[in-house]
């Protein structure tokens, strides 16, 4: 357990509240490296010292799977959509994230803990989570109720979502404020670029709606917007370049630094491993660095 | 920083995938519960089906009318053979037809009439091949007039798959209209160990049910006078006691008849040959009249007389049935158990004759475990045993009997402790009270309102 008075970095805890930043990994469209790029910048923060919480909240279950818990480890195990019922704490429902070292299923010889970071494991349920909180209107509150009674030591919820705008994205980002942020990841492609005014538009709404609450911040912002896949040398297609070329016109003042292409990036659902843990070396996993280090997640251990 | 840990096992450095065989897509393309093609040729017979084929032209006649309303289902024969190796020798083609022989006996009718017959919709239905042999049951009880021999040979072979008279009678009776009870069941089974005659005359429908079911309690031979008097019209409670009458007077003299109320074995030979001993050590119940039969037409009082026999008789059919098919260490049953034991207890003691009796009982059942030469043997025997569910099942037995006794013997009118014995026969054995006589004495006037 954590204690209950903690000195956490005021960076982490923007207007003296009592949770930690929250990163949306969110934009309606699939395969865009939402999942990559919310494990490998948390794995990246956790390994430099900065605890965190992967919320894993698309029913594919996708960064469970990479942070260490496939369906048989969840078995009998309470997952985000306990959460999302209030049938669980956080503190119940998030599970120490690891990686396979081994071949069998032996929590402790077969895995090896990535320090620091835990993770909200999803489950196929997710799925009905929209249904859910359509068919309860208290349960919207679910993301509020988490935060306000949170009392632990992390800097920042890295949350994944699905590729999709409906009533379980709306409940968590009216959470957000301008101190956090609306994180689209995209690849490098004309599809991928052209969806992100949709995002924008959404976020729009949602403010539009929340304008007035005073319990609900109700205010995210696109403050990062994580190219992936960007043209390299020796990877370099004309459409690539004017996706890039287009992003860097429209966004350029949100742009982290480019996430450049790999074909190592293809292989962490593979190995369920993330990628700085996986291939810390490849291209994408010293993207991935830099861009934590411009972001102000330096080493605590230098 | 990364490199302080450990290194990750990897599956994406190998060349080729692994894929575990159930991880491909569509290995199995036909899956229980789809309804498929199938040509005539590629089913045969469910060797568990033993309902006579009846009706196929008719039925044939109708499909061609109106088309097939509803699909067969079978099961392929690899995946029978597995469950039902001995059957081996009936199954010649890959897939065993569940249910819709009759069906499928009309399709072959059609198609060697006209073409567009050859093929029939069948639903695979793999998944429920365990259950194929009460599937089967259930069906014929459900679709159709299942003559009884033909039902008891069902449950016979229920019973030997190792499904117990009470496990029967819950399976089929969810489906069968109204309840089935376990006492049912059983008199069903009991049906195949008539005589061959009597059994050919229940195929042949000259006999009934309840008639057949009369004739139990007697051997072969006098199954056959019994089915021979009923032909000839005797009403079968009377040619039934008619019977028992007879065999009274032969047996007489010998003390030990089947309906001798057991306490000879525990005696010496009755020293009073004439009566009947009821061993409940009230004053020698009056002899039953053993006039041999000149007259025709019994007066009320014979009349009387042989009813209370031939209900004593079937009570105590039911009573052995009981016995047979309660399972006394199923927590279930307790409250049987405790009601008998209780009603033997409050009642005078009469001990030895319903020992004596319930020894004959168990035996008769097969379920006595120990053998004894004489019920006082035994029951000491079982006293030392130290089975608690043995010397429950005797103590069960000997309450049953004492009552049993006594309501055999009573010939006054009935009292609470008779009709309460009668009731528990009614609620768990099925008994169905016999004769006008008995009715009466339970206070039932209405002979069609026995429930």
């Amino acid at each position: 357990m954590k204690p209950t008075s903690v000195t956490v970095d005021p960076r982490f805890r923007p207007k003296r509240r009592n949770w930690p930043l929250i990163w949306a990994y969110i934009i309606e469209c699939g395969g865009s490296t939402k999942s990559t790029s919310a494990t490998s910048m948390a794995v990246t923060a956790a390994l430099r010292g900065y605890p965190g919480v992967v919320f894993d909240l698309d029913s594919n279950a996708s960064s469970t799977t990479v942070l260490g818990y496939d369906e048989d480890a969840l078995k009998g195990k309470k997952t985000a959509i306990d959460l999302l019922y209030g049938k669980a704490t956080l503190d119940e429902v998030a599970l120490p994230a690891r990686y396979r070292i081994g071949d069998g299923d032996d929590p402790e010889e077969d895995f090896a803990p990535i320090p620091n970071l835990r993770v909200v494991p999803s489950s196929p349920a997710m799925a009905g989570a929209d249904l859910a909180i359509a068919e309860d209107a208290d349960r919207n509150d679910w993301f509020g109720e988490i935060l306000r009674s949170y009392e632990g030591d992390d800097t920042v919820f890295y949350l994944d979502f699905p590729a999709s705008y409906g009533k379980m994205p709306y409940s968590v980002l009216r959470m957000l404020d301008e101190d956090d942020s609306v994180i689209p990841s995209i690849k490098a492609d004309p599809k991928d670029v052209k969806l992100v005014k949709k995002l924008t538009d959404e976020l729009e709404r949602i403010r539009d709606k929340n304008r007035g609450r005073r319990s609900v911040p109700g205010r995210p912002t696109l403050n990062h917007l994580l190219l992936t896949g960007a043209p390299t040398a020796t990877h370099n297609e004309a459409a690539a370049r004017r996706a890039t070329a287009a992003a860097e016109a429209m966004y350029g003042s949100v742009l982290l630094p480019y996430i450049r292409y790999s074909a190592d990036a293809k292989k962490l659902y593979e190995d369920e491993c993330p990628l700085p843990i996986l291939l810390p070396n490849s291209v994408p996993s010293v993207d991935y660095r830099k861009v934590m280090t411009h972001l102000g997640f330096v080493d605590l251990a230098d | 920083m990364a490199g302080a840990l450990p290194r990750p096992k990897r599956k994406s450095t190998k060349s080729k995938p692994v894929v575990a065989p159930d991880e491909v897509l569509y290995t199995d393309t036909d899956r229980s519960g789809d309804t498929l093609d199938l040509e005539l040729s590629s089913l045969c017979p469910n060797p568990f089906n033993k309902r006579a084929k009846r009706g196929v032209p008719e039925l044939a006649a109708t499909i061609k009318e109106v088309g097939l309303l509803q699909s067969i289902a079978h099961i392929t024969a690899d995946v029978w053979l597995k469950i039902y190796p001995e059957t081996r020798d009936q199954i010649t083609a890959p897939n065993v037809i569940l249910f819709g022989e009759h069906r499928w006996l009309a399709y072959q009718e059609l198609a060697s009439q006209e073409a567009g017959w050859e093929t029939i919709p069948s639903v695979l239905r793999d998944d429920k091949v365990e259950d194929a042999r009460l599937i089967t049951l259930i069906e014929n009880l459900r679709r159709a007039q299942l003559s009884p021999l033909e039902e008891a040979e069902h449950y016979q072979a229920l019973r030997e798959a190792g499904l117990s008279y009470e496990q029967i009678a819950g399976k089929v009776g969810e489906t069968a209209n109204g309840a089935i009870s376990k006492g049912t069941v059983w008199k069903r089974i009991k049906l195949l160990d008539l005589a061959p005659a009597v059994q050919q005359a229940l195929r042949d429908g000259t006999l009934r049910v309840s008639a057949a079911e009369k004739a139990q309690q007697l051997d072969h031979d006098d199954q056959e006078d019994y089915l021979s008097l009923v032909r000839g019209g005797t009403h079968p409670a009377e040619a039934q006691a008619q019977i028992l009458a007879r065999q009274r007077q032969d047996e007489a003299p010998d003390t030990a008849s089947p309906v001798s109320t057991g306490n000879g074995g525990a005696e010496p030979a009755a020293d009073k040959p004439e009566t009947v001993s009821t061993g409940n050590g009230a004053p020698a119940a009056p002899p039953a009249p053993r006039k041999p039969k000149q007259a025709k037409q019994p007066s009320g009082r014979d009349k009387d007389e042989a009813d209370r026999r031939a209900a004593a008789v079937a009570r105590e059919a039911s009573c052995r049935a009981l016995l047979e098919v309660t399972d006394v260490t199923d927590p279930a049953n307790s409250d049987l158990i405790l009601s008998v034991l209780t009603a033997a207890v409050l009642a005078p003691p009469q001990q030895s004759a319903a020992q004596q009796r319930a020894f004959t009982w168990l035996k008769e059942t097969s379920r006595h475990g120990l053998d004894a030469a004489d019920a006082a043997t035994y029951f000491a025997a079982i006293q030392d045993s130290g089975d608690a569910a043995v010397q429950r099942l005797a103590a069960f037995a000997a309450a049953l009997a004492a009552a049993e006794l006594r309501t055999a013997a009573r010939r006054q009118s009935w009292g609470s402790r008779e009709r309460n014995h009668v009731r528990v026969l009614q609620e768990h054995a099925d008994y169905e009270p016999q004769t006008e006589w008995e009715k009466a004495e339970l206070g039932l006037v209405a002979a069609g309102e026995t429930r």
